[in-house]
């Protein structure tokens, strides 16, 4: 099947079946997509955060999962799952591709999957042999070791010396901070806050939507509407372990402005997902959807002939009529003998 | 890519199709109208064995709005269904097509309407079992509604002759 949209029947039918579970597990229920983001409901469910929060504002104050009552402002993140997310689906492919070609070797082999390095921290199982290979991807290469300047006494990565010593001891250009790990920090993103469209007036609005350099062009529903859905983007942004650029958001609202809001009164669009969608998956559901029809017709029809047979063959007073309870309740079960007849 | 990046919507609705055919339940065909549109799926459903509707074979569109899986989509039998919770013109009411929030059936509880944990498979086997078993709480068609509580034998006589007429019979 199509493997441009990876979901988790990919597991069918591979030798490590089981992750289909697992692969489920990590996806959000909204969207099918891995989380993003992660956020955890005070009931235990776990959503990525724009999926919730759009959620929880524009349809329901209840946890999709399990339908109890549920707020943003109970929203948690789940950084856990987050940090899973990103080890699994980082190995996903690998995974996939290793436990896919074992399927085709006549010979059943132990697959085991590979390990990123950072995960290497020499704690293994006993029993499991280490290699050459595993000694040296383990040793710390020179290049890593903290060394002192010999002019300043700073310590720094050995592989940065030589550039130090020629930038005379001045390592502020690069990256912005100096050796010794006082980075430049950045500014932690804010979280913005909701409004509300029965108090707030629509000039507050404006101005707000004017303050974060957005349209401010259409009715009162749609400056509110768009400002809710920017809040929804921006806060959902602010809980990304490495969030995006506000331009990016900004992006992210056109577009939703465009095929959202833009749809809601106008015809179903067409959208064109060459890339992504295969010709024969609609083949295959016309030729079945055929198939079924034919065989449907040619099943009522050799009933029909049998039940005409049937009925010559028996005596006068037979009882077609439909099974009643005596309680009166309907019961659209037939009796055992019979199927229904159909009306000519 | 053809400018566009598929929505949401569009992008949940192939891995549900994806799934789906990889595990379709019994007695149930759906997908995509055409490959360039997934808001709009053509789906069969089989008429459940010991019911009136045995035997028939019964084509529907569901039509995902936009914002799917947010809010659910319509469902709407394309030929003549005679059933106490469908339309005339088709569209089938049931408690996991109603968002919680729109409440036109007080007495549908929260936990079986529409949630974004719902999906395709759900609704074609919520309609399936609903072919089997109306809700006379809620009468889309009280004409059916009437007959089937009040006329078995007549209602099943309609159904049957739906079930010929949905297969050119
Ligand atoms: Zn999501
Ligand atoms: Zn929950
Ligand atoms: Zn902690």
């Amino acid at each position: 099947m199509n493997s441009d949209i990876p979901d988790p029947s990919d597991w069918i039918d591979s030798k490590l079946s089981g992750l289909k579970d697992v692969d489920e597990t990590l996806r959000c229920h909204i969207c099918k997509e891995f989380f993003t983001a992660p956020m955890i409901t005070g009931c235990g469910h776990t959503f990525c955060s724009l999926c919730i929060q759009r959620y929880l504002t524009n349809t329901s104050q209840r946890c999709p999962t399990c339908m109890q009552e549920q707020q943003i402002s109970q929203l948690r993140k789940n950084v856990t799952v987050e940090t899973l997310v990103e080890h699994f689906s980082a190995q996903r492919a690998t995974i996939l591709r290793v436990v896919k070609e074992a399927a085709k070797q006549p010979i059943p082999e132990v697959v085991e999957p590979p390990s990123s390095p950072d995960l290497d921290d020499g704690r293994r199982r006993s029993g499991r042999k280490r290699t050459r290979t595993n000694y040296t991807e383990t040793l710390v290469s020179s290049d890593d070791i903290q060394v002192e300047c010999p002019v300043c006494q700073a310590m720094l990565p050995g592989a940065a010396i030589n550039r130090h010593l020629d930038n005379n001891c001045n390592d502020t250009g690069a990256n912005g901070g100096n050796w010794l790990g006082t980075k430049k920090k950045t500014k932690p993103l804010r979280k913005i806050q909701r409004v509300n469209q029965a108090s707030e007036s629509v000039a507050n609005v404006r101005r707000k939507l004017q303050d974060e350099g957005l349209s401010t062009s259409g009715s009162k529903q749609t400056l509110f509407r768009r400002y809710d859905e920017w809040v929804t983007l921006w806060n959902a942004n602010v809980d990304n372990k490495t969030p995006r650029s506000k331009s990016d958001i900004k992006d992210d609202l056109r577009r939703w402005e465009t095929t959202v809001v833009a749809n809601e009164n106008a015809q179903p669009v067409k959208m064109t997902i060459k890339n992504i969608d295969d010709r024969q998956w609609v083949q295959k559901h016309k030729e079945d959807y055929d198939y079924l029809i034919e065989q449907a017709r040619k099943s009522i029809l050799k009933k029909k002939q049998e039940k005409e047979k049937e009925q010559q063959q028996q005596q006068e007073g037979h009882q077609k009529a439909v099974d009643r309870r005596e309680d009166n309740e309907p019961d659209m079960k037939r009796s055992e003998t019979e199927g229904y007849q159909v009306v000519s | 890519m053809s400018g566009k990046r598929p929505s949401v919507a569009q992008k949940r609705l192939m891995k549900e199709y994806k799934q789906f055919i990889s595990d379709p339940p019994q007695g149930i065909s759906a997908g995509p109208a055409d490959e360039d549109n997934f808001l709009l799926w053509e789906c069969l459903i089989q008429g459940p064995d010991d019911t009136p509707y045995e035997g028939g074979l019964f084509p529907a569109t569901l039509k995902f709005p936009q914002d799917y899986p947010l809010s659910p989509p319509v469902m709407k039998f394309t030929c003549e269904m005679y059933h106490p919770n469908i339309y005339k013109d088709g569209t089938v009411c049931i408690s996991i097509l109603h968002a919680p929030g729109d409440d036109p059936n007080m007495y549908e509880s929260a936990s079986e309407r529409w949630s974004p944990i719902q999906s395709v498979d759900k609704i074609l086997l919520s309609v399936m079992s609903m072919l089997a078993e109306p809700n006379d709480e809620s009468g889309a068609n009280i004409d059916a509604s009437k007959m089937w509580r009040d006329d078995q034998e007549q209602f099943v006589k309609i159904v049957r002759g739906t079930v010929r007429k949905a297969l050119g019979l």
